[in-house]
């Protein structure tokens, strides 16, 4: 393929991408507008839950595309995809299931831990699923860049779990339960593929 | 490290891609090694040195080593 072809392809991908992304913040916010002001109760949330599956979708299917026009797609990325895909999946039936069993059988002993493990599940896989994408990844650059992102993400959550903690122990800022690790984490892995370019 | 493969590739008329076609690797590979921003492990430095039917020193050179030639 030509190169300003190449070039025109990748920019309609990236084109493609930002307007898939606008488009889901604009319906998220709308949703979340909707669900403050109206009581949509468990068919808006779990309504609400498909359209940010259905995007999420739509962004991995653009997102592959484009990394393809650009030579930047491996089939170990593909399949972190997937496993990311289907571990949100669970994650959401996981979820919504364990309130859903709360509220309704108020459970107790054993049962109750075995319905409140129900959410982690889903977050579970993912984390499988990043260590599978550095364990399967074939170009050593883009491994590399993994575990970069990863070493990234792992600090991010150190340092704010250890400041945070303690200004919580000094009565300071309000408490944050445990399971907001592996979003924090998820947090420092995005920020560190926004970070420049750094030797590696 | 240093090296000289944007001038190898470009000998050859190759973009990035081609180059990351024959060598199985992604264009973004390719763009950080010639860029500097990577240095390749060896067994790809050698791949990379066999593509171009060159030594692997022909490719790649030591930063310091050239620092001592210009002083």
């Amino acid at each position: 393929m030509n190169i300003a072809v190449q070039d025109s392809a990748q920019a309609g991908r990236r084109k493609q991408l930002v307007l898939v992304v606008a488009l889901e913040m604009v319906a998220l916010s709308a949703a979340a507008v909707a669900m403050i002001f109206f009581d949509l109760g468990w068919v808006g949330a779990i309504l609400i839950a498909l359209l940010a599956g259905a995007f999420t979708i739509a962004i991995v299917r653009v997102g592959e595309g484009k990394a393809k026009a650009e030579g930047n797609f491996s089939v170990a990325m593909g399949r972190y995809n997937r496993r990311m895909l289907v571990a949100s999946a669970v994650y959401v039936v996981g979820l919504f299931g364990a309130i859903w069993a709360d509220e309704l059988i108020r459970p107790g002993g054993p049962l109750a831990f075995l319905i409140g493990f129900l959410p982690s599940i889903g977050v579970l896989v993912m984390v499988v699923a990043m260590a599978r994408l550095v364990a399967e990844e074939e170009d050593e650059y883009q491994r590399s860049r993994h575990i970069r992102a990863s070493l990234f993400g792992l600090g991010t959550l150190l340092v704010l779990a250890t400041i945070w903690g303690f200004f919580e122990q000094f009565g300071l800022v309000p408490h944050v339960p445990s399971w907001a690790a592996v979003p924090v984490f998820a947090l420092g892995l995005g920020l560190a593929n926004c970070l420049p370019g750094r030797r590696a | 490290m240093n090296n000289r493969l944007k001038i190898l590739r470009a000998e050859r008329s190759w973009s990035q891609g081609d180059l990351a076609d024959r060598l199985g690797v992604s264009r973004q590979s390719v763009n950080a090694i010639e860029t500097g921003k990577y240095d390749p492990s060896l067994p790809l430095a050698f791949r990379i040195a066999e593509l171009f039917g060159l030594a692997i020193e022909q490719v790649f050179s030591s930063p310091t080593q050239h620092q001592s030639k210009a002083i």
